[in-house]
C-alpha cells in the first residue's frame, strides 16, 4: 500500500467542509472518513501527530513505524505550491511503495485574513487535490489533515481502499491518526503511541471490481430511434 | 477573401419540401441566398443519420475516416447495443472521476483552422461531447446525456395509481390536496446497492379555478405553469451526500389540474453553468453563455420526443417545446453573431428533424395512422418549421457582409416511416440466425439474449447494420474472417435481402444492401457493420432489431408517433445546400463542406480531407 499524507496546516475547517466550491475536497471526504480533531493539550501538535504522544517523549513515529514495515518513506517539503504537488505525484506514481508527505504550512500560505487571496488559495489547493486524486491508484491511503493549533481546530480526511468506516467521525484527536494509518496499512502500532486506531478491531474491507461496475448507464434510453 | 464563414445547420430539411416552398415564394431568405450564390441537393452519408453525416461534415471524410457509423454500436463481446457517440471510461481508482471520451475520430475542421490560428465558435454540433479543446468556443450537441446518463428520461406525475411507466420514463404518484409535496428525480446514486435515485423535494400548489399549477422549489421563486403550458427551465439542486451536490435544469409541463393533477418534467439536463461532464469549451463558456442568454437545454436530444411518444403531452405541446428549444438555439447563435469578427461560426438546429420525426404522419395520407382531422390541424406545422428556419436565416443575413461566406445546409432529407422491417426476423427466417430452444421471433424477444450464437452467422443491431458473427471478434463467433464461407454468407445476405418485398404491398422494402468496403475507406472501417441495409422510402429498420431483438413479423405497420424518418437508402434522402457565392461544381457531397470552409478562409486543406472545395 502507498501512503500519502498531505497537510494543510492552519486551514479553516469551516472553509474546508462548508465551501461548496471545493469540489475535490468534498469528493475526497465523501469517499472516506472525515471530521474535526478534538484538541489535545500539546505544545507541538505536529510532533504529537507524528508520534501519537503528548507530551512527546520518544523517537518512534508514524514514519519510523512505516519504515520498519518496509515501506519507503519519501518527504516532499512544500515551498512552492505547484512543484510540491508535481513532486508528490511523481514520487507516488514512480515508487512501488512510498510514503509521501507534503507540508503546506503557514509558510507558504498567503495571509488568510485577506479574503480574496485566501479564497484563491483554497481553490487552488482544491484543484491540486483534484489532480492528485486523478493520479492515485486504488492501493493508496490518502490522509489530508491540519493538526490544528491554538487558533484553529484541526481536521482530517482519510481515504483508504480498505477503510471500513466512512462519513463524518466525531471525537477523534490528533493522537489517533498515526495509529489509524498504521492499522490500515497493516503495520504494527508502536506501544509508545497513546492514540487509538479509529478502525481498531474492524474488518478491513477489500474493494472489488463490482464497486465500479455499479456505475452503469442506461445509455440508450430516450434515443428515439430505438 | 472572406474573413468569416457562417454555417447554419438545419437538421433534416428535405429538399422536395424546400423546393416546393421556394416555388411558392415562401422561403424568401433562402431564395435570396440562392440568387446570389447556389442552391442544390447535397449527398449525405451511408447511413443517412445525424451523427454520421455531421461527423463527415466536420472531418471532410467518409465514415471510415471518423469512425461514427450509426447512433448505435454493439459490443462484440456481449452482442449488446450501446450509444456509439461517446463512452465513459471506468475511473482508474475510487478517487478518480469517470472520464467521457468522444468516439468520433479524425480531425474536425476547427482543428485545421485552429492550427492556422483561425478561431471557431461551434454551437451544438452533434458528436462533440465532451467538448473539444479548440481555438475558440464550443457547446456540445447530440450525444450529451441527461443527468442520469441516458439520452433523455422524463417523469410523469399523476394521482392515478394504476398508471404504469412507458418507454424510458419514470412515474411519480401524487397525493391529493391543494398543496402537494413531491420530488424531482435527479441523478442515480451508484454508491447504494441496488442503485438508487437522488431526488430533490418540491411542492405543487394547485389552483383549479385558474387552471394552473405553481411549482415551489428550493432556491427559485414560485413558478406558475398553466394547463397545457411549459415552465421556463428551472435550476434544481440534488444533494448527492452531506458534502456533495449537483445542479440540473428541468422544465415542467402541466397536463391537467381538474379533476386530477397530472404534470410532466423533462429529463433533468446538466446545468450549463455547472455540468457533471465537459459540455463546453472553455469549461466556463456554458456558464458565461447562460448568464447572457438565460438557462438553456444541454441534453443532446433536447426536444422531448419520448414524452410525446408516450402520450404524456400532445402534438401542440411538443411543438411548443420544440419552439422553446429553437429559440434557445437562436439566442445562442445571435449572441455569438453579435460578437463574430473572424473565423468560423457554426450552429446546428436540431428542431426541424425532431419535429418532422413526430409530425410526418400528418402530411402522409398513406401512413397507416394518417387521420384526416389531425392532418388538417397539424400537417401545416411541417411547412411552418421550414418557414421558421427561413426567418432565422433572414436574421442571420442581416449580419452577413461582403467578407462573410454563408452556408446553410441540412445533413439529410426526410421521408415517411410507414412500415418497419425486422432484419433479425429475416435473418432468422433465412437461417442465418438461430434462436435457442426452438424459440420464434414472435415470442416477444426484445433483445438478443435468446440467440444461439454457436449456430448464428449474422445478426443486426443498430439502425440498419448487419454484423457477421466472426471468430476472434464476436465472443461466440462461428465464421472465420476472410474465408470463403464468411464471404458466401455475406454475398447471400446481400443478394437475397436486396429487393426483399413487403408481402402486404408487394413493393420492395429494401432497395439494396451495401458491403462495407463498397462504402468506406480509412482507419476505422473495421468498426463498421459488415453490411448496411438501404431501406426503400416508407420503410425503416424495426424498433426491435435496432436493439438486437425481434418483431412479430418481418414487415409491420409502424404504430408509433415517431412516423417520419430518414434512415433509408441515402440516395433517396439528400440534404439541402445554400451558399452565398457561386460554386465550381454542383454535385456536392457533405464531405465537400470542410474543404470548402478551409478554402474560403485560406487555410490549407490537409491530405486527410477527401471532399473537394466547392469554391
Amino acid at each position: 500500500m502507498k501512503i500519502c499524507v498531505v497537510t494543510l496546516d492552519q486551514a479553516s475547517p469551516e472553509v474546508i467542509f462548508q465551501d461548496e466550491r471545493l469540489l475535490n475536497i468534498r469528493r475526497l471526504a465523501d469517499a472516506g472518513l472525515y471530521g474535526l480533531l478534538e484538541s489535545v493539550n500539546t505544545p507541538d501538535p505536529w510532533k504529537t501527530f507524528e508520534t501519537s504522544q503528548s507530551p512527546v517523549a520518544t523517537a518512534a513515529s508514524l514514519w519510523t513505524a512505516l519504515a520498519q514495515a518496509g515501506l519507503q518513506v519519501a518527504f516532499v517539503q512544500q515551498k512552492e505550491a505547484v512543484n510540491g504537488f508535481a513532486d508528490l505525484k511523481q514520487k507516488l506514481t514512480q515508487n512501488g511503495e512510498s510514503v509521501c508527505f507534503i507540508d503546506r504550512g503557514l509558510e507558504s500560505a498567503p495571509d488568510l485574513e485577506d479574503d480574496a487571496r485566501a479564497s484563491n488559495y483554497y481553490l487552488s489547493f482544491d484543484e491540486q487535490i483534484g489532480s492528485l486524486m486523478e493520479a492515485l491508484d486504488d492501493q493508496t491511503l490518502l490522509l489530508l489533515l491540519s493538526v490544528g493549533g491554538a487558533s484553529q481546530p484541526g481536521f482530517f480526511v482519510l481515504v483508504s481502499p480498505n477503510c471500513p468506516l466512512s462519513g463524518e467521525h466525531d471525537g477523534a484527536t490528533v493522537l489517533d491518526l498515526a495509529p489509524t494509518v498504521l492499522d490500515l496499512a497493516g503495520c504494527e502500532i508502536p506501544s509508545s503511541m497513546q492514540g487509538r486506531s479509529l478502525v481498531a478491531g474492524m474488518e478491513k474491507r477489500v474493494p472489488t471490481a463490482e464497486d465500479h461496475e455499479k456505475i452503469i448507464y442506461d445509455r440508450l434510453a430516450g434515443l428515439g430511434y430505438v | 477573401m472572406p474573413k468569416k464563414v457562417i454555417v447554419i445547420g438545419l437538421d433534416g430539411l428535405e429538399p422536395s419540401i424546400v423546393e416546393r416552398l421556394m416555388a411558392q415564394n415562401e422561403l424568401p431568405n433562402l431564395q435570396q441566398i440562392r440568387n446570389s450564390g447556389y442552391y442544390g441537393r447535397v449527398r449525405t452519408t451511408y447511413p443517412a443519420q445525424t451523427p454520421v453525416a455531421w461527423s463527415s461534415f466536420v472531418t471532410g471524410t467518409n465514415p471510415g475516416g471518423h469512425g461514427i457509423f450509426d447512433f448505435i454500436s454493439r459490443d462484440p463481446n456481449t452482442y449488446m447495443p450501446d450509444i456509439a457517440l461517446n463512452r465513459f471510461e471506468r475511473p482508474k481508482s475510487m478517487l478518480a472521476l469517470p472520464r467521457v471520451v468522444n468516439r468520433r475520430q479524425g480531425a474536425p475542421v476547427w482543428q485545421h483552422l485552429g492550427n492556422a490560428g483561425v478561431p471557431s465558435v461551434v454551437l451544438r454540433c452533434p458528436v462533440t461531447f465532451p467538448a473539444d479543446n479548440l481555438v475558440g468556443k464550443m457547446i456540445s450537441g447530440v450525444g450529451v446525456p441527461d443527468i442520469r446518463g441516458s439520452q433523455g428520461t422524463g417523469t410523469f406525475y399523476t394521482q392515478d395509481r394504476t398508471v404504469q411507466p412507458k418507454e424510458h420514463e419514470q412515474v411519480v404518484f401524487l397525493d391529493s390536496g391543494t398543496e402537494i409535496a413531491t420530488h424531482v428525480i435527479g441523478p442515480r446514486n451508484p454508491k447504494t446497492n441496488p442503485i438508487s435515485d437522488i431526488t430533490t423535494e418540491i411542492k405543487i400548489r394547485v389552483d383549479r379555478s385558474l387552471s394552473k399549477l405553481t411549482i415551489v422549489s428550493p432556491g427559485n421563486s414560485p413558478i406558475e405553469v398553466p394547463v397545457n403550458g411549459w415552465s421556463p427551465l428551472i435550476r434544481l439542486k440534488f444533494k448527492l451526500s452531506m458534502l456533495q451536490s449537483v445542479t440540473g435544469v428541468v422544465r415542467f409541463y402541466c397536463r391537467s389540474v381538474n379533476p386530477h393533477i397530472e404534470f410532466y418534467t423533462s429529463p433533468v439536463n446538466f446545468d450549463p453553468a455547472a455540468p457533471l461532464f465537459p459540455i463546453s469549451y472553455p469549461a466556463d463558456y456554458g456558464k458565461t453563455l447562460s448568464e447572457s442568454i438565460g438557462l438553456f437545454s444541454t441534453v443532446g436530444m433536447a426536444e422531448d420526443h419520448t414524452g410525446h411518444n408516450n402520450g404524456r403531452f400532445d402534438e401542440m405541446a411538443y411543438k411548443a417545446q420544440c419552439d422553446l428549444i429553437f429559440h434557445e438555439r437562436e439566442a445562442m447563435l445571435m449572441h455569438e453573431l453579435n460578437r463574430f469578427k473572424e473565423g468560423l461560426l457554426f450552429t446546428v438546429f436540431d428542431t426541424p428533424d425532431r419535429l418532422q420525426h413526430m409530425f410526418w404522419k400528418f402530411i402522409d395520407p398513406q401512413h397507416p395512422y394518417f387521420n384526416r382531422d389531425q392532418a388538417a390541424d397539424l400537417g401545416p406545422q411541417v411547412d411552418e418549421i421550414y418557414r421558421q428556419c427561413d426567418r432565422l436565416v433572414g436574421r442571420v443575413l442581416e449580419k452577413v457582409d461582403d467578407n462573410t461566406f454563408l452556408i446553410v445546409l441540412s445533413d439529410h432529407g426526410f421521408n415517411t416511416f410507414r412500415r418497419s422491417f425486422d432484419t433479425n426476423s429475416w435473418l432468422w427466417q433465412n437461417q442465418f440466425l438461430v434462436l435457442k430452444d426452438g424459440k420464434k421471433p414472435s415470442d416477444a424477444l426484445t433483445d438478443s439474449s435468446n440467440v444461439d450464437w454457436s449456430k448464428t452467422y449474422a445478426y443486426s443491431v443498430g439502425l440498419g447494420g448487419i454484423y457477421l458473427n466472426l471468430k476472434g471478434r464476436e465472443r461466440e463467433g462461428v465464421l472465420e474472417d476472410g474465408t470463403g464461407e464468411a464471404e458466401r454468407v455475406r454475398q447471400t445476405i446481400q443478394r437475397n435481402l436486396a429487393g426483399c418485398l413487403d408481402p402486404e404491398t408487394g413493393k420492395a422494402a429494401v432497395t439494396s444492401v451495401s458491403r462495407r468496403e463498397e462504402l468506406y475507406s480509412g482507419a476505422y472501417v473495421s468498426e463498421s457493420p459488415d453490411l448496411l441495409v438501404n431501406f426503400a422510402p416508407g420503410y425503416r429498420v424495426s424498433w426491435q432489431s435496432s436493439l438486437g431483438g425481434f418483431a412479430n413479423h418481418i414487415v409491420e405497420n409502424n404504430d408509433r408517433r415517431w412516423s417520419g424518418d430518414h434512415i433509408i437508402d441515402p440516395d433517396a434522402v439528400p440534404g439541402i445546400l445554400f451558399v452565398n457565392r457561386p460554386v465550381t461544381h454542383n454535385h456536392a457531397s457533405i464531405t465537400d463542406m470542410a474543404p470548402t470552409i478551409l478554402k474560403s478562409l485560406n487555410v490549407p486543406i490537409p491530405q486527410s480531407v477527401e471532399g473537394k472545395s466547392l469554391l
